[in-house]
């Protein structure tokens, strides 16, 4: 008999999900002998799973999921020392998270998924907002001989105030909050897989995706560790495309599907893109 | 924060939907904290409040944005930030030293002068092995009310949560003692401000009070006399304070020093600072104010730190 399983994939608009799902999708339908999670059989409806997978497979910029498109998939899967799972995946849009930041609510529904949640994925994309503060960019600028006046902007223009919005907040800012949202709502501890979306992008870096956060998000990095009572995370550098969509299309056409994904944990590279999912339903 | 998952769920509450079914579950609002939400903080765990006090201008919410800004880069004084209930709050006060505000030179908000304070909630685990997590409130309340505080001990009296702070940190602007003209009223200020807390009879005997001589670049530039108008005036303050606060320390710092100074002296201002204001007291150590019931006019939040010792009290054996 089968486990229920309930996987949430939280994060902002763009970051990944949905790409994500279809990726997953493709790879599990193919029954590839070389992912940690297989198949065992298919969902009831599979619309929207192959809807998105089909747009994936062509290299096209996946659908993004909106308040209006949110779907719930489920899959039936099993793994090598984990046992066989009914996995239920909501696909829920960027736009609910945002929502939950400026409005402060979240849907009794959504609570009611966090409440069920056997793991959570966590996706940033790596185009982050970092919130630069003036005092560190103009002592760059004192460092590098920037000769801006006061009161002045780059162009010479006296420049006029923007009033705070929450739209301004720096990335790890709204990730923490939505983590901090997650552990209120939460009746256990909470297995957080991280996601870095779009790794292709970042791996030139020649940085582990953990090593990546602690240096683009080091607030995030530092509620991750320091809550360790309470949530249990592990970062992975996922390239779902394998590249970037259009400018990257022709070549990765080219090659095989399974081959386009690209998973990075710690120092390994595969192509394995069940990882996360086999992360959060390891047995510990 | 996470750790009181349970007593935060009953917080919450739920609006219901047209069917009757509930339609949405409210989190928390994110923003400064009122004396409501700084007390539903303290009912759930041991918080330590440090009040900066100081005139308008001194430094106090550049003090409180610097100590976010800086553990949003890493690590701060032996920390690690482990949340907060306030982040949009710190993130506002934050707004003009960032270059999304389109503002070409740091600078911060001034507190909106209202009736009560508001509070910043910072959860902090020390970053050494088997450190457990901390509370820390700090105060936000504008330097006009620390006016009105110094001018009448009625209005004094109504500052409240001072009986409960376990720091009090005075600030003299440092760039106010870098300008001859305006350099002995800033000593006046502080000094003035701290004869009211203790006139009112609203610091505790064990609570720790701070002198911080604010902007210390601004008075480093200022030239020698200015260095030595600080010294003089720190001597005055220490003979003229010392006798009613043992506790009483001095410090300098530079929480946003201009590019151009050498800032890494003045950075470890700011740490050892909040290292000070954070220092927990021995375990067991009951306060003075703990020892007999909470004064009756006290307002809520006030009284939190009763509270809490009742709740400990309450759950001996």
């Amino acid at each position: 008999m089968s486990n229920p399983a309930h996987v949430l994939l939280i994060g902002l608009p763009g970051s990944g999900k949905t790409t994500f799902l279809a990726a997953l999708w493709h790879v599990l339908e193919e029954r590839s002998s070389t992912t940690s999670l297989k198949l065992t059989g298919l969902s009831v409806d599979r619309t929207y799973l192959n809807q998105i997978a089909e747009e994936w497979r062509a290299c096209s910029q996946v659908q993004r999921t909106n308040l209006q498109t949110e779907e719930m998939v489920v899959l039936h899967v099993d793994g090598d020392e984990l046992g066989a799972f009914d996995l239920t995946v909501p696909d829920l849009s960027g736009e609910a998270f945002e929502q939950q930041l400026t409005e402060r609510k979240t849907s009794a529904h959504h609570d009611e998924l966090v409440q069920r949640a056997t793991g959570v994925i966590l996706f940033v994309h790596p185009d982050v907002q970092k919130g630069t503060q003036l005092t560190q960019a103009r002592r760059l600028e004192a460092t590098i001989g920037g000769d801006t006046q006061e009161g002045e902007g780059a162009d010479g223009n006296a420049s006029a105030i923007l009033p705070w919005s929450i739209e301004k907040v720096p990335t790890q800012v709204k990730l923490i909050e939505l983590l901090q949202f997650l552990l209120e709502r939460a009746p256990r501890k909470v297995r957080v897989a991280m996601v870095v979306s779009a790794w292709d992008l970042v791996e030139s870096l020649g940085v582990t995706p953990h090593e990546y956060v602690s240096r683009e998000m080091p607030m995030l990095r530092q509620f991750l560790d320091s809550n360790s009572d309470l949530l249990e995370h592990a970062v992975f550098g996922v390239s779902a495309q394998g590249g970037s969509i259009p400018a990257d299309k022709t070549a990765l056409l080219a090659i095989d599907a399974l081959e386009r994904i690209q998973v990075c944990q710690g120092d390994e590279d595969s192509h394995d893109i069940t990882k996360p999912i086999a992360w959060l339903l390891e047995k510990r | 924060m996470a750790d009181e998952l349970d007593t935060d769920a009953k917080e919450t509450t739920t609006t219901t939907g047209a069917i009757g079914e509930p339609a949405f579950v409210d989190l928390f609002a994110g923003t400064a904290l009122n004396a409501a939400d700084a007390d539903a903080v303290t009912l759930r765990s041991p918080v330590q409040l440090v009040v900066l006090s100081g005139a308008e201008g001194s430094g106090k919410t550049t003090a409180l944005a610097s100590i976010y800004e800086r553990l949003s880069q890493g690590p701060f004084a032996g920390f690690q930030f482990s949340g907060s209930r306030s982040l949009l709050g710190f993130e506002e006060v934050c707004h003009l030293n960032r270059l999304a505000s389109g503002s070409t030179e740091p600078d911060t908000a001034r507190t909106v002068r209202t009736q009560d304070a508001a509070y910043y909630h910072l959860a902090l685990t020390g970053v050494a092995a088997g450190e457990r997590r901390r509370h820390v409130l700090m105060s936000a309340v504008s330097g006009e009310l620390f006016r009105l505080a110094r001018n009448s001990r009625e209005d004094c009296e109504r500052l409240t949560f001072l009986h409960r702070a376990d720091a009090i940190v005075v600030l003299v602007d440092g760039a106010r003692l870098a300008m001859p003209e305006q350099r002995t009223n800033a000593h006046a200020d502080a000094s003035g401000i701290l004869e009211s807390f203790l006139d009112a009879k609203m610091v505790g005997a064990s609570c720790r009070v701070e002198f911080i001589f604010s902007k210390l670049d601004r008075v480093l530039a200022a030239g020698q006399s200015a260095l030595a108008f600080l010294n003089t005036t720190e001597k005055k303050l220490e003979a003229k304070f010392r006798p009613r606060l043992p506790n009483l320390t001095f410090r300098k710092i530079a929480a946003r020093p201009a590019p151009s100074s050498s800032s890494g002296e003045l950075n470890d201002g700011l740490a050892d600072a909040f290292v000070s204001w954070t220092a927990l007291e021995p375990r067991g150590a009951m306060k003075p104010w703990m020892q007999s019931a909470p004064p009756s006019d006290a307002r809520e939040f006030s009284k939190f730190g009763w509270r809490h010792f009742e709740q400990i009290e309450g759950a001996k054996p």
